[in-house]
C-alpha cells in the first residue's frame, strides 16, 4: 500500500516559562498508508495530539518549534518546508482534522449548515446555494435525522452526538485523503460513542480516505485501528498491527496499559499497575516533572493485615456475600425538579430524579452507572444535601436526612463525603495540602491541638499513599491522580461511613485509574465504608462495586448483583444497549494472557 | 477475603517499614504558592519590573515628602516669579538692570515700559502710581518691580518657578504627595466597596444579588460627573478627605461587577461544593475559600483604579471641584497653567505633566505585567 503521511524524527519543543525548550515530542517515526487506519495511542502528556497537530500545522506558532530533522511528508510533499497558504490549501482540502470537544469546535453563533458550506464555499469554490445542497447530501451521508432542519439549527440545538456529526459532515466535506481524529469520542457517552466509531468505520471506506485515529482508550482502539503506535512520553514504544499489538504486544508499557483496564470478565481483587510491568526504576523515567505516581499504597497493606484480624466483620468482606446488618443508607422515592427558565416569564420543569428508590449496607458499594443526564450526578449531590431534593426521603442509618436542622446536619456530614470528578477543581489552589487536610478537622473539631491534627494529616498522607514531606506543597504541584489521592484524604479526615464517589476516577489516565481504584478497595477493606459509586464507565464500576443501579432519565432501570449484570443474560432494553456499546468487546473477550 | 492471605503478607513484606520510608520526594524542596510563582513571573517581565521601579521611586518620594524629608519648603520663594528652569536659560538676565521683571516676555515689557494709548481716557489711578514710583525710584510697573526687589531671589530654577517664584520641582512633588494619596486611597475604598458588595450579590444570588443589583444601575445610571457634583454637594465641603470619599463612592462599580462574576464562577466549583461537603460555613467559603482565588482580579483592578482616580482627582481639581485653594496637588497645579500659557509660561504644565504622565502610563503598564503574572492558568 502507498504511504500517505510519513512523520519522520519529528521533535517538538515549547517554550517553558523560564523561557527554556522542553521537547514534548522526540524523535517520533510512523507512517499512515493510504486508506488505511493508523491509531496513536497514549496517556496525556504523551505527545500524541502534539504530533497531530504539527501535522496540521496548528502549533502555536509563539511558544512552540519543530526541531531541525524532522520530517512531515504528505502524498510525497515536504509539508514543513510549505508556505503558509499552501499548508492551508492542503489542510482542509486533503487534510482535515474532527476533535475532542464538539461544542467548542463548533461556532455557536452560526448556523450548523452554514459552517459547512462554507468549507465548500472555500476549498471548491461553490456558491452558496449549491454549498447548501451539497451540506444536505453530508448531513444525510453522517446520518443527521432531519437534515434539512439540521441545516438551519445552531450548535446549541443539536446534542453531542449530532454535533459530533456536523464536525465530521464538514472534515468529509472536501472528500480528504487524510482524516485526523483527536479523541472524536472521548467526550460523548459511550452509546453515541459506539455509533459514531460505526460511522467513522463507515465513511472511511466508502471515501477512501485514511484515519488517524488518536484516543487513549484501547478499547475504542481495538474496534477501529489497523496499525497501532503506542506512545509515551513523546516517544514511540511500540507499533504494528493492530491485532499483533494487542494479543502479543512486546513493549512492557503496552502490556500495563492492556492489563491496566477493570476487565469484563472476572473480577481480580487488584488491578495490575504500569509499575509492576516497568519495575520502579524505570516507571521513574517516563513521569518527567510531576513526581511520580508508583509509590504504592504501602501502610494501607500493612493496616489491612492487622484489621483483618481484629475486625473480621466489617473488612475484607466478599463481593457479591449477603449482608445481614441494616442497610445505612435508605432512599426511599427521591425526586428532584428542576425550574428552568423559558422565554421571559416561562417555566419549564425538567425532572432530574424521579423517585429513585434504593438502599445501600455498611462495608457495601453500590455502583450507579448511566449516560450523562441520567441524573446520576443529582443523586449524589443530594444525598448529600448540596442540592435540595423535591420528594422522597433519604434515611442515613435510620435519620431522615432532609428533617435534620443546620447543626445536626453539621454533624452528620462527618458520616458522609462525597469525592468529586476533576482532582484538577476540587481543590482549593491557595491551599497547601496540610491546610486541606486540616480544615474539616478545624471544622469539626477533631484533634486537639494543632499538633494533633497536623499528625492526624501525616496519617492520612500515608494511608492514601502520598509521601509525607509534600504537606506544605500546594495542588498544582500534583498529578492528577496524587490529587484524588489528597480529595480521598480529606474526606477520610472525618473517618466517614459512606462515601459517595461522583464520577472519582473518570479524569485520570488509566493508569493511574487503575492505581486509585485499588487504592479505594484497600481503603473499604481497612475501614469499612460504604462506597456509592457513580461513574459512565461500566468496567470500571463493575470492578468495583457489589451492586449495580442502572439509571436512564432520571429513572432506575435496573438494579442487580455486579456480576450477574454481565452474565449475558436477559435484562432491560436499555441496559443491553449499554452492555453492547462497550468498545473493545473483542478484545476483552479474547483475553489477555497478562 | 478479598485476596490470599499469602500475597498479602508477601505485599506487607515487600512494602515494610523500612522500604515505605523510601518514598521518592517532589520534585523541588520549596513549596512555591501561587503568589510566589505570580511574583516569579513579574519578576521575568522586563517592562513589568521597570514600570515597577518608576512607580517606586515616585512612591517613595511621596513618602518621603509626606514624612517632610524632601519638598518640605516647596512654599518658600526661590527665585523670581515665573523664572524659567535652568536649562533653557535666561535670556532677560541682562534687562533685569532695568528693573524689568527678567521674565516678562518682550512685547509685555515694551507695554508696560510706554505709555498705553487709552484711548483718549485718564487713567484715574495715575497719579498715585506716579506717587509709588517717585518713592521707589523705579519707573516700571510697581506691582513687578517689587519682586524684582528681593535680592537673593535666583533668575533662573532647575525647572523653572511658578508665578510666586516657588520651585517648580519641589511643588510638582508636594502636589504628588496629594495626588498619589488620594488615588490610592480612593482606590482602596472603591475596591473595598465593589469587592464586599460584588461578593454578597455573586454568593448569595436571588435577592440579595437583586437589591446590590438595582444600586448599581442607579449608581451607573448617572452620569458621572453629575454623581460627583451630587456627592460633592452633599458634602458641603472641600479637602483631600471629600474627593477620597467621593471618589471612593463612585468608583466601586467597575470592580463590583467585576467580582460579581467572579464569585458566580466560582461559588459552583467542585472546590467550593468540597468545602461545603466537609462542613465550612457561608462566610468561610466566601473569604478563606473563593476571595483568595479571586485575589488577581482584585489587586488588578486596585491598581487600575489608582491610575483612573490619579488622573480623576486632577481632573476634579482643574475643574475647580477638587482639593481646597491652600493644598497643592497635580490637579490644582494645572489649573494654574492655562491662565499662564497665555502669557507664554510653558515649564509648570511641562512639569506636572510630565510627571503625571510618567507615573500613570508606569502604573497602567505594571497594571498589565500584574494580570500577566497572576494569570490563575496554571499548566
Amino acid at each position: 500500500m502507498k504511504t500517505l503521511l510519513e512523520i519522520s524524527q519529528l521533535r517538538v519543543s515549547f517554550r517553558q516559562e523560564e523561557g527554556a525548550w522542553r521537547e514534548a515530542v522526540r524523535g517520533v517515526s510512523f507512517t499512515v498508508p493510504e486508506s488505511g487506519v493508523v491509531a496513536l495511542v497514549g496517556e496525556s502528556g504523551s505527545g500524541k495530539s502534539v504530533s497531530s497537530l504539527a501535522v496540521m500545522g496548528l502549533l502555536p506558532p509563539r511558544g512552540s518549534r519543530i526541531e531541525a530533522g524532522s520530517l512531515i511528508r504528505f502524498a510525497g510533499q515536504d509539508m514543513l518546508a510549505m508556505t503558509p497558504s499552501q499548508r492551508r490549501q492542503l489542510c482542509g482540502a486533503d487534510i482535515s482534522m474532527v476533535f475532542q470537544e464538539p461544542m467548542s469546535s463548533l461556532n455557536p453563533v452560526f448556523r450548523a449548515g452554514d459552517q459547512v458550506a462554507e468549507m465548500l464555499r472555500l476549498h471548491e469554490g461553490m456558491t452558496r446555494s449549491q454549498a447548501l445542497e451539497r451540506t444536505r447530501e453530508l448531513f444525510e451521508e453522517v446520518g443527521l435525522p432531519d437534515p434539512g432542519q439540521k441545516l438551519r439549527s445552531y450548535p446549541h440545538m443539536l446534542s453531542g452526538g449530532q454535533q459530533q456529526r456536523v464536525m465530521i459532515a464538514m472534515a468529509i466535506a472536501c472528500k480528504p485523503k487524510l482524516l485526523i481524529a483527536d479523541e472524536p469520542t472521548t467526550a460523548l457517552d459511550v452509546t453515541i460513542q459506539r455509533q459514531i466509531l460505526d460511522l467513522l468505520a463507515d465513511l472511511r471506506s466508502r471515501y477512501q480516505m485514511a484515519l488517524l485515529f488518536i484516543t487513549h482508550d484501547l478499547g475504542v482502539v481495538s474496534d477501529i485501528a489497523e496499525h497501532i503506535v503506542v506512545m509515551r512520553d513523546g516517544q514511540v514504544r511500540e507499533q504494528g498491527p493492530a491485532s499483533e499489538v494487542l494479543s502479543a504486544p512486546k513493549d512492557a508499557y503496552t502490556q500495563a496499559l492492556l492489563a491496566c483496564r477493570p476487565p469484563l470478565q472476572g473480577r481480580p481483587s487488584r488491578l495490575p499497575q504500569v509499575e509492576d510491568f516497568l519495575g520502579a526504576a524505570n516507571g521513574a523515567d517516563f513521569t518527567g516533572g510531576k513526581a511520580s505516581e508508583k509509590q504504592d499504597v504501602q501502610t494501607t497493606h500493612q493496616r489491612e493485615t492487622v484489621s483483618l484480624q481484629e475486625e473480621p466483620l466489617s473488612a475484607g468482606h466478599q463481593h457479591g456475600e449477603p449482608f445481614v446488618q441494616a442497610p445505612l443508607l435508605q432512599v426511599l422515592g427521591l425526586s428532584k425538579t428542576f425550574q428552568i427558565r423559558q422565554g421571559l416569564f416561562g417555566f419549564r420543569s425538567f425532572e432530574a430524579l424521579k423517585k429513585v428508590t434504593f438502599s445501600l449496607k455498611r462495608g457495601e458499594t453500590l455502583g450507579v452507572v448511566g449516560e450523562s443526564g441520567c441524573g446520576k450526578t443529582t443523586l449524589g449531590l443530594s444525598l448529600m444535601r448540596l442540592q435540595a431534593p423535591s420528594g422522597g426521603k433519604v434515611l442515613f442509618d435510620g435519620i431522615d436526612l432532609a428533617a435534620l436542622s443546620e447543626t445536626q446536619w453539621q454533624a452528620m456530614r462527618r458520616r458522609i463525603q462525597i469525592v468529586f470528578q476533576n482532582p484538577y477543581a476540587s481543590l482549593n489552589p491557595r491551599f497547601t495540602v496540610a491546610q486541606i487536610l486540616m480544615e474539616p478537622m478545624h471544622i469539626h473539631g477533631i484533634g486537639r491541638n494543632e499538633r494533633e491534627r497536623l499528625d492526624r494529616a501525616i496519617g492520612l498522607m500515608s494511608q492514601v499513599g502520598l509521601p509525607v514531606d509534600s504537606l506544605n506543597r500546594y495542588p498544582h504541584e500534583f498529578s492528577g491522580g496524587q490529587r484524588q489521592r489528597i480529595a480521598i484524604a480529606r474526606c477520610l479526615a472525618l473517618e466517614p461511613e459512606l462515601l459517595i464517589l461522583d464520577e472519582s476516577v473518570s479524569a485520570l489516565d488509566v493508569s493511574v485509574q487503575a492505581q486509585v481504584l485499588n487504592l479505594l478497595k484497600d481503603l473499604q477493606s481497612t475501614l469499612g465504608m460504604a462506597y456509592l459509586f457513580i461513574s459512565h464507565d461500566l468496567a470500571v464500576v463493575r470492578y468495583l462495586s457489589d451492586r449495580i443501579l442502572v439509571m436512564n432519565g432520571g429513572e432506575v432501570v435496573e438494579e442487580g448483583a455486579a456480576d450477574a449484570l454481565f452474565d449475558g443474560g436477559k435484562h432491560h432494553r436499555y441496559t443491553e444497549r449499554l452492555l453492547a456499546s462497550i468498545p473493545g468487546q473483542h478484545l476483552r473477550i479474547q483475553g489477555n494472557p497478562i | 477475603m478479598g485476596r490470599p492471605k499469602g500475597e498479602i503478607i508477601m505485599s506487607a513484606l515487600r512494602h515494610s517499614p523500612v522500604h515505605s520510608k523510601h518514598i521518592e520526594p517532589v520534585k523541588r524542596d520549596t513549596a512555591k504558592s501561587l503568589s510566589a510563582i505570580a511574583w516569579g513571573r513579574l519578576r521575568r517581565n522586563p517592562v513589568g519590573m521597570f514600570s515597577l521601579g518608576i512607580v517606586a521611586v515616585f512612591l517613595i518620594a511621596i513618602v518621603a515628602s509626606a514624612l517632610g524629608l524632601i519638598a518640605q519648603d516647596w512654599d518658600r520663594q526661590y527665585a523670581l516669579s515665573f523664572a524659567p528652569p535652568t536649562f533653557m536659560g535666561s535670556s532677560q538676565e541682562t534687562s533685569q538692570e532695568d528693573g524689568v521683571s527678567p521674565s516678562l516676555p518682550p512685547a509685555l515689557t515694551q507695554a508696560s515700559g510706554t505709555q498705553l494709548e487709552m484711548y483718549g481716557l485718564q487713567d484715574p489711578l495715575q497719579p498715585v502710581l506716579d506717587q509709588l514710583n517717585s518713592h521707589t525710584g523705579h519707573d516700571s510697573d510697581p506691582l513687578i518691580g517689587l519682586s524684582a526687589e528681593t535680592p537673593m531671589r535666583a533668575a533662573t530654577l532647575f525647572l523653572g518657578a511658578d508665578k510666586w517664584g516657588r520651585s517648580i520641582a519641589l511643588k510638582v512633588m508636594k502636589g504628588a504627595e496629594t495626588s498619589v494619596l488620594v488615588g490610592i486611597a480612593a482606590a482602596l475604598l472603591a475596591t473595598f466597596i465593589g469587592t464586599v458588595l460584588g461578593a454578597f450579590a455573586g454568593y448569595w444570588g436571588g435577592w440579595v444579588d437583586a437589591l446590590i443589583e438595582w444600586l448599581y444601575g442607579v449608581f451607573t445610571a448617572i452620569p458621572y460627573l453629575l454623581l460627583v457634583f451630587a456627592i460633592a454637594a452633599v458634602l458641603q465641603q472641600k479637602g483631600v478627605f471629600t474627593i477620597i470619599l467621593i471618589l471612593g463612592l463612585t468608583g466601586w462599580t467597575g470592580v463590583y461587577r467585576l467580582i460579581r462574576a467572579e464569585y458566580l464562577k466560582h461559588k459552583v466549583r467542585e472546590y467550593v461544593l468540597a468545602a461545603e461537603a466537609i462542613g465550612a460555613s457561608h462566610a468561610r467559603r466566601m473569604f478563606v475559600h473563593i476571595l483568595p482565588n479571586v485575589s488577581h482580579v482584585i489587586l488588578v483592578q486596585l491598581s487600575q483604579q489608582v491610575v483612573n482616580f490619579i488622573k480623576a482627582e486632577v481632573i476634579l481639581s482643574f475643574l475647580g471641584f477638587g482639593v481646597p485653594v491652600d493644598v497643592v496637588s497635580w490637579g490644582s497645579i494645572l489649573n494654574e497653567t492655562p491662565n499662564e500659557l497665555i502669557l507664554g509660561y510653558g515649564w509648570q504644565l511641562m512639569t506636572c505633566g510630565l510627571a503625571m504622565a510618567t507615573l500613570v502610563t508606569a502604573f497602567a503598564m505594571l497594571t498589565d505585567a500584574l494580570r500577566d503574572a497572576l494569570d490563575p492558568r496554571l499548566k
